[in-house]
């Protein structure tokens, strides 16, 4: 009966300790490093320079959060606190892996809008949901003749987790813009040095 | 004996149910999904006409222009003359003799004008043609001193599309130097598109102060 006992206590700790995954690092903020993922390089693409990314959201100050288990929550946002640049990052980091230039003199100057960012989690028992939503408003100006390209890319992601890890938001977060900016290059093409749309 | 295996065995199922119920909650497949809307192909402003140098005493008509900013030619420059007596510019002779340094080549290009634009263009004004020519008749007393064209744009619009339209503003200057007898190889061209206003209020008369070729040594 002793050991019966014994076994309780130590399944009732195993399902407190699994209820307490979900309740890690309240009160902090987690800052999320984004970069471009499952990118396949299809060739020679154009010469781009990315611009600085306007933050257009309502709320600058923060992409979201995590509400725990019981109470509590965690933020999370970007290194340095700008969506723009980080946006603009990933927009960057994605072309050059998809096989553009981003060194020398740009024949597309790329800047953008970021309209909403926001990635949120919510923990239940034995779960935490993820969602990330995108919406960005992108502009490509070709250089050689000034015309504009323009695009609003949507993206939006959900992923529930058994144990949460500040790395799943980073992947889903960045899976979703990377999915994104695949958008703006399946729906232009490229004309002698120049930019447009399919 | 039969009361522990029972109590092992709804232990054990306990547990098991538990992590299997955690497990498959916790383990919903992740899902991207994304689209696009608003797509569309603007055409740019007219490319800035190559024009020539004989075209200078031609009157050209302007429909879309905005006043020249007088009161602010050379603005940041305070050596600089006033667009509307740019023709009464004493300029240096071309035969004068070349400047013994770099410095000195400097010092020769510090009196430069601005050239302006009219929004959203990168055409050479006829009040710019004559500031050009001069500039051009110092240029050519510097005895190859080198210069920057770094063109610049008003607030309005995208960082992006200001550098390029930036850019051709410049590029535009430099050709009609170069068509004025300027080695190409004497001038490089920049942009800082909106990033550095000479004027920072937001009205009209600020935003033509800005729509500017600003002209520096190297």
């Amino acid at each position: 009966m002793t050991g019966f006992m014994g076994r309780w206590k130590q399944g009732l700790v195993l399902g407190v300790g699994l209820l307490m995954a979900g309740c890690a690092a309240n009160g902090s903020v987690v800052n999320l490093d984004l970069q471009a993922v499952k990118v396949e390089k299809a060739g020679e693409g154009l010469s781009v320079a990315v611009a600085a990314f306007e933050d257009a959201r309502g709320e600058k100050g923060r992409l979201g959060v995590r509400r725990h288990l019981w109470d509590g929550e965690t933020t999370f946002n970007v290194p340095g606190g700008k969506a723009g640049d980080m946006v603009a990052k990933v927009a960057a980091d994605y072309l050059k892996r998809k096989g553009w230039r981003t060194e020398g003199a740009p024949d597309v100057m790329l800047s953008g809008k970021v309209l909403d960012f926001s990635v949120n989690a919510q923990s239940k028992f034995g779960s935490t949901e993820i969602t990330v939503k995108t919406k960005v408003a992108v502009e490509a100006v070709n250089k050689a003749d000034g015309s504009v390209v323009r695009m609003t890319l949507n993206g939006g992601g959900s992923q529930k987790v058994f144990w949460f890890e500040p790395e799943d938001v980073q992947e889903l977060a960045s899976e979703v813009l990377s999915e994104s900016f695949d958008k703006l290059v399946m729906n232009t093409k490229v004309e002698n040095k120049l930019l447009r749309l399919k | 004996m039969t009361m522990r295996m029972f109590a092992n065995g709804r232990y054990a199922v306990f547990v098991a149910c538990l992590a299997a119920g955690s497990l498959l909650a916790g383990c919903g497949g992740k899902t991207v999904t994304t689209s696009t809307q608003d797509q569309s192909l603007a055409p740019g402003s007219p490319v800035a006409k190559k024009v020539e140098p004989m075209e200078a005493a031609k009157a050209e008509p302007a429909p879309e222009r905005e006043a020249p900013p007088k009161e602010e030619m050379g603005f940041g420059k305070p050596g600089a003359m006033a667009e509307a007596r740019v023709a009464e510019r004493a300029v240096p002779s071309v035969t004068a003799p070349a400047p013994a340094s770099a410095a000195e080549a400097s010092l020769a290009l510090a009196g430069l004008g601005d050239v302006f634009f009219d929004y959203d263009r990168a055409t050479i004004r006829t009040d710019a043609k004559a500031v050009l020519e001069a500039n051009a008749k110092m240029l050519k007393a510097g005895q190859g001193a080198k210069l920057v064209i770094a063109g610049h744009c008003d607030e309005r619009g995208t960082l992006a599309y200001n550098l390029v339209l930036g850019e051709r503003r410049a590029q535009a200057a430099k050709r009609y130097l170069v068509d004025l007898g300027i080695s190409m190889a004497q001038i490089q061209v920049t942009s800082y598109g909106k990033e550095k206003p000479f004027c920072t209020e937001h009205s009209k008369e600020c935003w033509q102060k800005n729509r500017r070729a600003h002209f520096a040594a190297q």
